[in-house]
Order: C-alpha cells, then sequence, then structure tokens
C-alpha cells in the first residue's frame, strides 16, 4: 500500500506520486463549456477507466491529455511540472500518448516499420530494412510482446495491429497512456489478450486512461473508475466500492432518471398497420445479424439505441440503401422488395435518410444554405430542367418555422452555420419530397442543447402528422426523450423493446450491455 | 471573390499592355485576341465543367487533335462539311463516354484515366494522317472561321455561345447543379438520391465532344490537320479554370471566370509578342504571372477567411 495517497482513492500502485495531473481543467468551445474544472489524476501503475454518456468531454479530456486540443485553464501536471503541449508530438516527448479509436498507421510498411515510424534508425541517412527490424525488435525486448515484425499491417488482425500501437507508444518512452475505446472492435478472445497486455504493462509502471463504455471491462480492469457528466468530474472511485446502478446514475443523473419517468408516462399509441417493415434481415460479417424483424408505423418515432458496432447502425445503413449485402426484405406501401441495392432504390421506396454525418455525407460544404436544402429535390440530378426556385424557398420556410432555423438568408455558404443549424438544413432537406418514413442516424449529433430541443419538437410534431420516424442513436439521453418505443441492440441482435414506463436511460443502458457512450 | 479580382487583374495586364505598345489597344489586334482563344476557350469551357465535377480531363490534348484530322480526312473524302463536324463531334463524345465509364465505374482516378486516353487519342490522331500534315482540299471547310458578321471569325460567336449556354446549365438546370453537388461532395449527393455516375459520365461526354469541336475549328481555320494540333490543351485549358476560381477538389467554378482565365493567357501571350519578347521568355513571363494571379487571390482568400 503506499503512503501518503494523494487521490481520495489511489490504489496500491508503484508510487502514490501522480504522474499526470489536472486541476480544475476547463475548456470550452465557444459558448459551449466542454470541460468545467476538471481535477484528476494517474500515477504510475494506475489504470483509471474513464466512463460518461456522450458529449460528457471524455474525448476532449483524452485530446488535452495527448496535446492535441489546448485547455483554457486550470493546470495541466506532468511528473508535477505544468504543461501546456501545442502538438501530440510535445505530449509524446514527455511520455504521454493517446492510442486513439482510428489507429493511425501505414499499411503497407511492415510491422516493424510501424513501431520505429519516423524514427528509423540511419546512418548517414539511408535507412535498411534489416537496420529497422533489429532496431524495432531490440526495443520490443523490456516488455515481452511478441509480434512478427515483418508482416505488413495490412496482413494482420485488427486486434495485432491494436497491439502494435500500443507498442509503437511504448517504444517512445510513454510512461502514461491514453486507449480510447481499445476494444470496441474486438472479439471476446482478442479482447482478453489485449487488457493481459495491458495489465502487464501496468504491473511495469505504465499509467493509463481506459476510455470505455464496457461495464464489465471496466470493473474487472481498472483500479479506478472516474465518471464525467457534462464535463464536470462527478465521480471518482475504485471498482469495488461501487455498483453498476450507482455509475448509470452518477453518469445519468438522479434527477434526469426520475424525469424520464415522468416523460415516458406520457406517449400516444400509433395506428395499427404497419407503414414499413423489414423482415428476417439476415448479415454474416460483424455485426452477426440472424433473422431481424422490425416494423415502423404511421405517427410513431421508433428510437433504434445501440452501442457502437451493434446492429443498430446496420440497420439504418440498410434503409439508407448502403448496404445490399444485407439479406433480407423489405415491406414498403409499394410492395415487398429485396433489401435495396443503393440509395436511390431506397428513396423511389419513399424512405428519407439522414446520415450521421453532416459534414461528410450529409452537406456539400462548398455550396450555400439553399443549395443544401434543395439537394434532395433534384431527383437523379440529371434533367436540364430549370432548378425551381419556389422549392427552395418552401424548404427555407419550412425550416425556419418548423425547426427554428436561423440564418441570414439562403444565399449563405452553408459552412457560416452553425453545427445544429446545418443539421436543420441536412433535416429539412430530407422533407422535400413530404416523405412518409424518415430515416434518421445521430439526429442531434454534434448539435447545442437548444438546437437539438428545437430538432426533437419538431420530430415530435412531424409524427402528429402521420410521418414514421426511426431515429437510430448512440445516445441514450435522446432515445428516451425521442422514443415511442426503443429497441435495444446488442450485437446483432434486438435485447428488448422498451415501451410505457419502462424507457428509462437505466434500462436501455443495462439492455444494451454496459455503459453506452458516442 | 475570385471572380472579380481574375477580373481585375485581367483589367490590369490590359492597362500595362496599352500603355506599352500603341498597338495593343485596337480593334483589330482585340479581335485578333479573342480569335486566338477561341479554340482554347471551347476546351477551356468542357475542362470547367470537368473540374467543377471533381475530376479533370487530360485527355483533351489528343482528342482536339483527334477532331481536327477526323474531320479534315472526312471532308476530303467528299463528306458535306456540316456532317464532318458533327462526325467529329460525336467521336468526342464516344471518347468522353469512355473517360466517363472509367473514371465512375471502374472508379479509375481520373487523373490516370484521362492520360491514358490523352495516348491513346493522340496516337489514334497521328496514325490517321500517318503522321503528316493534311492539307483540306474544301475551302468551304473554313466555314467555321469565316467571318461573317462584324469581321469577327466565326469561332468568336460560337465560343460566346457555348459560353452562354455551358452558364445557363450550370446556374440555372437541375444538372448543373447536380454536378457542383457531385464535385462538392459525392457521398452526399449519392445518398441524397442522385445517380452520381451518369452525371459524372455527362460531363466527360461534353468535354470529349467539345474539345472535338474545337479541333475541327482549328482544322477549319487553317485548311490543314496534323496529330500535334492542341496538343498542349490540357494544361492550359486546366490552368485557366483554376485562375477563374474552381477549386481541383470540385464543387467550386465558374465558366465565366475560366474565359477571363483564357483571357489573361491571351492577353499576355499577344501583347508580349506586340512588344517583341523571345519567344524563351514568353513562357517563363506567362508562367510567373499564372503563379502571382493565383497566388494573390488565394492570399486575399485567406486573409479575408480569417
Amino acid at each position: 500500500m503506499s503512503d501518503a495517497a494523494v487521490q481520495p482513492a489511489s490504489p496500491g500502485g508503484i508510487g502514490g506520486r501522480p504522474l499526470v495531473e489536472l486541476n480544475g481543467v476547463s475548456k470550452s468551445f465557444g459558448s459551449n463549456d466542454v470541460l468545467k474544472q476538471v481535477s484528476f489524476s494517474v500515477a504510475a501503475g494506475e489504470r483509471v477507466a474513464l466512463v460518461g454518456e456522450n458529449g460528457a468531454g471524455k474525448s476532449t479530456m483524452a485530446k488535452i491529455l495527448s496535446g492535441a486540443e489546448s485547455y483554457d485553464s486550470g493546470e495541466y501536471l506532468v511528473d508535477g511540472e505544468v504543461v501546456k503541449f501545442g502538438s501530440p508530438r510535445e505530449a509524446m516527448g514527455s511520455g504521454v500518448a493517446i492510442i486513439p479509436q482510428e489507429l493511425a498507421y501505414v499499411p503497407d510498411m511492415t510491422i516493424g516499420e510501424n513501431l520505429l515510424l519516423g524514427h528509423w534508425p540511419t546512418r548517414l541517412g539511408v535507412t535498411s530494412r534489416r537496420a529497422t527490424r533489429e532496431a524495432a525488435s531490440r526495443a520490443l525486448e523490456p516488455f515481452g510482446i511478441s509480434l512478427d515484425l515483418d508482416k505488413t499491417m495490412r496482413e494482420v488482425s485488427l486486434a495485432e495491429r491494436q497491439i502494435v500501437e500500443v507498442a509503437k507508444a511504448l517504444v517512445r518512452d510513454t510512461r502514461v497512456v491514453v486507449l480510447d475505446e481499445p476494444t470496441a472492435a474486438l472479439n471476446e478472445i482478442e479482447s482478453e489478450a489485449l487488457l493481459t497486455l495491458l495489465r502487464d504493462l501496468s504491473a511495469h509502471g505504465l499509467g493509463m486512461i481506459y476510455i470505455s463504455h464496457r461495464f464489465e471491462e471496466v470493473m474487472s480492469f481498472a483500479d479506478r473508475v472516474c465518471v464525467l457528466r457534462n464535463g464536470n468530474l462527478v465521480f471518482d472511485t475504485q471498482p469495488g466500492d461501487t455498483s453498476r446502478e450507482e455509475l448509470v446514475e452518477k453518469m445519468v443523473g438522479r434527477s434526469q432518471v426520475e424525469q424520464d419517468q415522468n416523460l415516458a408516462v406520457e406517449r400516444r399509441s400509433h395506428g395499427s398497420k404497419p407503414l414499413f417493415r423489414l423482415r428476417d434481415w439476415k448479415h454474416d460479417r460483424d455485426p452477426v445479424m440472424d433473422g431481424v424483424d422490425i416494423s415502423f408505423y404511421p405517427g410513431e418515432i421508433v428510437v433504434l439505441f445501440g452501442v457502437r458496432g451493434s446492429a443498430a447502425e446496420l440497420v439504418s445503413d440498410g434503409l439508407a440503401g448502403k448496404k445490399p449485402e444485407i439479406d433480407g426484405l423489405v415491406e414498403t406501401p409499394n410492395g415487398v422488395s429485396k433489401v435495396f441495392r443503393n440509395p436511390r432504390e431506397a428513396w423511389k421506396a419513399g424512405v428519407a435518410y439522414v446520415p450521421p454525418d453532416r459534414k461528410t455525407e450529409g452537406l456539400v460544404l462548398p455550396l450555400s444554405v439553399s443549395e443544401n436544402l434543395t439537394l434532395a429535390s433534384m431527383g437523379s440530378g440529371t434533367s436540364l430542367r430549370p432548378v425551381d426556385r419556389r422549392i427552395s424557398a418552401d424548404l427555407l420556410r419550412r425550416s425556419i418555422e418548423g425547426f427554428q432555423l436561423r440564418v441570414r438568408s439562403g444565399a449563405q455558404s452553408i459552412t457560416e452555420l452553425s453545427g445544429g443549424n446545418q443539421q436543420k438544413v441536412l433535416l429539412t432537406s430530407r422533407l422535400a419530397r413530404d416523405p412518409d418514413f424518415y430515416v434518421l442516424h445521430e439526429p442531434t449529433r454534434g448539435v447545442d442543447v437548444g438546437a437539438r430541443r428545437q430538432i426533437h419538437d419538431e420530430l415530435r410534431s412531424l409524427t402528429e402528422r402521420g410521418v414514421s420516424i426511426a431515429a437510430v442513436t448512440s445516445d441514450v439521453e435522446e432515445a428516451v426523450i425521442l422514443g415511442d418505443r426503443i429497441l435495444v441492440f446488442r450485437g446483432g441482435e434486438i435485447a428488448t423493446e422498451l415501451t410505457g414506463n419502462e424507457r428509462t436511460q437505466a434500462n436501455a443502458l443495462d439492455a444494451a450491455g454496459g455503459l453506452v457512450s458516442g | 471573390m475570385q471572380g472579380i479580382a481574375i477580373s481585375l487583374f485581367l483589367v490590369a495586364l490590359i492597362i500595362y499592355f496599352t500603355i506599352s505598345s500603341d498597338r495593343f489597344f485596337t480593334y483589330d489586334n482585340m479581335i485578333t485576341i479573342l480569335t486566338a482563344v477561341s479554340v482554347l476557350g471551347i476546351v477551356t469551357v468542357g475542362q470547367c465543367l470537368t473540374i467543377i465535377s471533381g475530376g479533370f480531363d487530360l485527355s483533351v490534348g489528343g482528342v482536339v487533335p483527334l477532331g481536327a484530322v477526323v474531320f479534315a480526312k472526312v471532308v476530303n473524302g467528299g463528306t458535306p462539311v456540316g456532317v464532318a463536324i458533327l462526325l467529329a463531334v460525336i467521336l468526342g463524345g464516344v471518347i468522353g463516354l469512355i473517360n466517363g465509364l472509367v473514371i465512375s465505374r471502374l472508379k479509375i482516378n481520373p487523373l490516370i484515366a484521362t492520360l491514358a486516353m490523352l495516348s491513346i487519342a493522340g496516337g489514334i490522331a497521328y496514325s490517321v494522317v500517318g503522321g503528316q500534315n493534311i492539307a483540306i482540299e474544301n475551302p468551304s471547310a473554313s466555314i467555321l472561321s469565316d467571318a461573317w458578321v462584324a469581321d469577327v471569325p466565326n469561332q468568336v460567336w460560337i465560343l460566346a455561345i457555348i459560353t452562354v449556354a455551358a452558364w445557363l446549365v450550370l446556374n440555372r438546370t437541375v444538372v448543373g447543379r447536380a454536378i457542383f453537388a457531385v464535385g462538392g461532395n459525392r457521398e452526399a449527393s449519392w445518398l441524397a438520391g442522385m445517380r452520381v455516375d451518369l452525371i459524372t459520365t455527362c460531363v466527360y461526354v461534353a468535354c470529349g465532344a467539345l474539345a472535338a469541336f474545337a479541333g475541327t475549328i482549328m482544322a477549319s481555320e487553317l485548311l490543314s490537320a496534323d496529330g500535334g494540333l492542341g496538343s498542349d490543351s490540357a494544361l492550359t485549358s486546366i490552368s485557366a479554370v483554376i485562375l477563374g476560381g474552381a477549386s481541383l477538389s470540385g464543387g467550386v467554378g465558374s465558366v465565366l471566370g475560366a474565359i477571363v482565365g483564357i483571357l489573361i493567357l491571351g492577353v499576355l501571350n499577344n501583347g508580349l509578342v506586340l512588344l517583341n519578347v523571345s519567344a524563351f521568355y514568353q513562357d517563363i513571363i506567362t508562367g510567373v504571372v499564372l503563379l502571382l494571379a493565383v497566388g494573390l487571390v488565394s492570399l486575399r482568400g485567406r486573409l479575408l477567411s480569417r
């Protein structure tokens, strides 16, 4: 046991003195306060889990620690000295590295070359594969990690690439590593292998900050658990001293849990005949779906809720026409057909799809607001007929009235709008043909609280006019606010359907297999 | 806005040359400049379409001479001039179709695809005339460059009509806007239900047809044709389009801007000749001026967006 534990919940790691410390650190993006006076520390050999809801501030905190983002106030200390990293490179120089969710490696170079990326051994400016291999091999020795250094990154599995990524950080004398959902894409066996490696490394003094939503992992792997909620670090304890229920409550807020109960009561029931039906959807790659059936009724919002990597996203992609490899049928007002082979087929069947990433998939950034509003009103885009100004005027009006869009004029460049307003433009663009079935994937991702409320309100009024809405989201708060019914996905199947009073954040999180966050 | 900046640059160039040479700012010389840029201007309009759609077409350097030699051969074989023009244009369109299909269906990078086609089309152009320069025996083949109205060669009017038509399509029709959308974000356009492959292919067809047409005009002007006519069209037309404000990544661009771009190149060329600048220096100066023009505009844009 270490003496004079600095933190309230310090473990028996190698020395209680913190390697890395945040003291009252705050960070805002414009008027959005993402981190509020967060105080946190990690000692050598400590494994600290960081959990929290979508937008709670975890990624921002990870970015600040690893040097990818600056902080506005407070102190960030490494080894007791204040630091302000201007780049991840500087952070790495001080021994702090991040293993991001999207791995960054050179696919066609060998593992050995990737390990020493940018630091290959040279002699008078000349390098050789053999020299690199030997250097990599020597660098790995102290850690006892075995890797086939001659294979290219492309050839090995994702799990192995993950290990290479960790090894990469190690050979650069990293002392604290931030891991962002490292097991999200791994199976049970691979996860266990990675975690065993990590436990070994922490026994050698490596400090870890482990961002995860996997409850079981967090409880068994971490020495400490920290909960972030709305930018505040609200809980810092040892897994042994708490329970899943308590963690969920801290993540979500007690008053929120109660509020859920109230909200859940007032809902309306739908008509009896489904507007759209998925029948027997199968998918043989990860996530494996084996006969999923869902019915969508007019006048209701069905939420498909699940962790990243669950089949909820797959269903959304399938309805969008992005995944022709799904095996199954779709029942639409036009009749029964096989799963859509492309977005055009989906459109023709009456599906209005809103993609999750507005910047890369939804909006055309060089164009104006009006042009983006009419993006889905151009049919196949091959007609020589003149652009109908009335359509864009009409859509602009609907966006302003319905979603409370705030713009100076339709001719403004779309990039000038805030995230919330951009999202409203995207949502309105799909309304153009008065669709009956609206499929939204992460409808309020990256949107401020006010705009989110406005969007949710408008979605609600749409259903009052008989529209059927399927909303796929990984934000449990949104799931509970929006859903008349919540279909909770776990892996490739629907774990449960929550209706009536069952629609609480706690229930949804539980059924999804843990602490879900985006 | 880039359009205004580049137009001011053109005006500045014109003023400079007017001051430096008393033969510059005359009616005749202005017509000479316009005539000289017409052929390249037509190619540039087509190039503008491909660049806005997110790609570009290097093969125009082979399609222009191909259009010229096919026109020449066919006319010499007795075919009426009008039909010959049509044949050449259709051939250009077919080449564009191949480009479009290779790029959109086979997903081959436009650089590789059109570079390969440049070789192929250029090679065919040379072989059609056996590597020679052939004369066109039918004098009425000069129709495209005769001066019917106000002593201005027809090709200038043709360029004007094509420019206006392109402007209308790009700015007033659905397909025009779709071209911008596809160039700006192909994925988003696809998800919004547009037929992005078809739109892309149409753009390359148009570019090929226009390039071949430009080739027939060149042959009409010279009453002869060989495999090297207009073989430098690719880089020049791309430069003009970029000068005119287009982005190589697509989604941004202007036909009028591209025409101003081509005029800048034409004025420079003409002015330097009038000033008796040696041909060697001309290329250097043109390159430097291009860099300056694009650099200044980009700098201005960067400063404004702070």
